[in-house]
């Protein structure tokens, strides 16, 4: 962890609901290098999207640490923000809802710089957003037209070039995607990877599909219901799934293979509401895997090989079974508190 | 009964040179074009294609439940035997919810927000079947714990904002069997819910297919939820089938370039690709038929000088077999 772009220490997002309040992120430490791609996925409300607005400063985080190229990150509004406008750009699900209808393509990207580059001449301004528009992949013909006038998959082009216009270091990509068809879909994430290399960007990626993280990220963080439960290098977790949650989520994804799933790697029943996860593991009520502690207690985020962390009893009982099974659970809990004590 | 009989051959529904438009305020849009197709008892055939493919159109003409600029212009929707394109509106409605049943996306704009979900369902029973209220609605019961919908008569009680959307869908599916449908049209059912909630759901649907003998016509963007539970597959573009055969064939060799182009633009779960291969540019208008060139031609990497010539027909691609593509290129040459 030499080069983090951006570090986010035990962070913790709770909105106020009654009859208590819903703890959308809880406790939730990564980092993201430069040149990386770290993609968090999970299923509805796992809070994955309340972490970008928390680093984009569109929610206030209730706990935690956020910094950004070593500093810490001011909330939204306070003076020292708007430096990091131009450092860190977000991209959204429905284009539609980030582009202004009655503004041409090419006003639409030529704004933003407009906003941190001031001084810079129109004209230059307008070259500028001219050459973003080359570059991903939009024909300069098609600056004076409106949003309305382009296909789903150009609109989210326009919303990527106006992301670039102000020289980003970090994108965050929220489910930037999923809205499209999938050869489109598989247009825009080319671009994206392309663009990764060219302006040495790097990305949080967040999404649902399991597919796109394979595709696009170096390292994903599986997320459940506010917390990190499984996180490492993509290749490495993706053929050997370790969390009995992310061995389901993968279990779960329609297979062109259509390989016959184990029944017991599936996850039963519903997602829980974040408003009241289970006591415990939050996952109990539909792993596959469940035994009695796994209601008592909450596991930790604990370290699994040098890359990889896991909050799951039992494969964290599975990786010291080897050297003492009948003391396991002293040594768990002493690991555990030394590995959170370590983060924080 | 003999009628649909899988032993006689005998298709349970058949679909003979169907086309639709939607006739909008400056232009006509043919959504389906001379779509042919059947699909026999106990089968899953799925319907697959991107937006603007005519997958949902197909499905909604079957039913007879398109907007009200849209009509079906051309060609038969037999059931059994019988026109459905032909009838009048107060025997299709014995059909819809009847022998045949349809469940949407989204389970909220299929269900009423101020009846209670017992209720609604309930007049299923009372409208198809000719049961009391009492008899309907502990058939509905019956039916909500089938489809595993946990504590079925409590929940039988509330409303359908109560449940989780995968909830809502189950007691959708609920609905859409208790009028004993010999066919159902599932319109993305599971495209609106998350993946293990889908799995559930997927699973669901096979199973009532094994019990029940129940058809199904799945219409759905997802070749993966195809290649889960359809029999065959119909691949969709611009309003037209451009290929069909048996989900397995079809998905591992395909016959027709967009067919492959589409499973290759698909991110894989088991490897990484260092670059999807996307298809370029974008579908005809659909408004600005007919064509007098293949559809694909303008996208397709195999074009040539004949595709432009005139629409190729869907034909075998060998003779006498049961794998049809819209492509005058050799399969070799299209897999190879």
């Amino acid at each position: 962890m030499t080069d983090a772009l951006l570090e986010v220490r035990n962070l913790s997002v709770h909105f106020p609901a009654a009859p208590r309040p819903v703890r959308a992120v809880d406790g939730a430490s990564f980092t993201i290098e430069r040149g990386e791609t770290l993609a968090l996925v999970g299923e509805s409300g796992c809070g994955k999207s309340t972490i970008a607005r928390a680093i984009m400063g569109l929610v206030p985080a209730t706990a935690g640490d956020l910094r950004f190229d070593g500093a810490a990150m001011p909330p939204l509004g306070e003076p020292g923000r708007r430096a990091l406008l131009s450092r860190l750009q977000m991209i959204f699900q429905d284009p539609d809802a980030s582009l202004n209808p009655r503004l041409t393509i090419l006003s639409s990207i030529a704004e933003p710089i407009e906003i941190t580059e001031p001084r810079l001449p129109r004209k230059e301004r307008e070259e500028r957003a001219l050459s973003l528009m080359s570059d991903v992949g939009l024909d300069r013909t098609l600056g004076g037209r409106y949003p309305h006038e382009l296909s789903g998959g150009q609109r989210q082009r326009v919303c990527i070039a106006r992301a670039l216009a102000v020289r980003p270091e970090l994108l965050v990509c929220d489910e930037a995607v999923s809205a499209l068809d999938v050869s489109i879909q598989a247009q825009i994430l080319n671009l994206l990877v392309d663009l990764r290399e060219r302006f040495a960007l790097s990305y949080l990626f967040i999404t649902h599909d399991l597919r796109v993280v394979r595709h696009v990220a170096t390292r994903v963080a599986v997320m459940y219901l506010g917390q990190i439960v499984e996180l490492g290098p993509t290749d490495a977790l993706f053929d050997a799934p370790r969390h009995p949650y992310t061995r389901a989520l993968l279990a779960a994804v329609p297979s062109l293979a259509k390989a016959a799933v184990p029944q017991r790697a599936r996850a039963r029943g519903d997602i829980p509401s974040p408003s009241n996860p289970p006591i415990g593991c939050r996952f109990h009520t539909r792993c596959p895997e469940v035994f009695d502690r796994c209601s008592k207690e909450e596991p930790s985020l604990f370290e699994l090989t040098g890359e990889r962390r896991c909050r799951c009893f039992l494969v964290e009982a599975e990786r010291i079974g080897a050297t003492n099974l009948a003391s396991a659970s002293g040594v768990i809990t002493a690991e555990a508190n030394r590995a959170d004590l370590g983060k924080r | 009964m003999t009628e649909g009989d899988p032993r006689t051959g005998e298709p349970l529904l058949s679909v003979e040179a169907l086309s639709t438009e939607y006739a909008l305020e400056d232009r006509v849009v043919r959504a389906v074009t001379d779509v042919s197709f059947s699909i026999a008892r106990g089968e899953v055939v799925g319907l697959v294609g991107e937006s603007g493919s005519g997958k949902s159109a197909t499905g909604l003409s079957i039913l007879r439940l398109l907007p009200p600029e849209g009509r079906i212009v051309q060609g038969r929707v037999l059931l059994a035997g019988r026109d459905l394109a032909a009838i009048a509106e107060p025997e299709m409605r014995r059909v819809r919810g009847g022998r045949v049943a349809m469940i949407f996306q989204d389970p909220m704009t299929s269900l009423n927000p101020y009846l209670r979900v017992e209720e609604q369902l309930a007049e299923v029973g009372v409208l198809h079947l000719g049961l009391t209220r009492r008899e309907a609605i502990a058939r509905a019961v019956a039916l909500l714990d089938r489809v595993g919908i946990p504590d079925a008569r409590s929940r039988a009680r509330g409303f359908p904002h109560e449940l989780s959307g995968g909830m809502r869908q189950r007691a959708m599916i609920a609905m859409a069997l208790l009028g004993n449908p010999e066919l159902l049209i599932a319109d993305e059912p599971t495209t609106a819910l998350d993946v293990t909630i889908q799995a559930q759901i997927l699973e669901l649907l096979r199973e009532l297919v094994k019990e029940r003998g129940l058809s199904v016509i799945l219409v759905t963007h997802d070749l993966g939820v195809v290649a889960e539970v359809a029999d065959r597959v119909l691949v969709m573009y611009a309003g037209r089938i451009v290929e069909t055969g048996s989900a397995r064939e079809v998905l591992a060799a395909p016959h027709h370039p967009y067919t492959l182009a589409l499973l290759r633009s698909v991110p894989r779960l088991d490897r990484r690709a260092t670059r999807l291969e996307s298809i370029q540019g974008m579908p005809p208008r659909l408004d600005q038929g007919p064509f007098s060139e293949c559809t694909f031609a303008p996208r397709c990497r195999l074009v040539q000088g004949e595709c432009h010539a005139k629409e190729p027909s869907l034909s075998p691609a060998h003779v006498g077999s049961t794998r049809l593509r819209r492509c005058i290129r050799s399969p070799d040459e299209v897999s190879g």
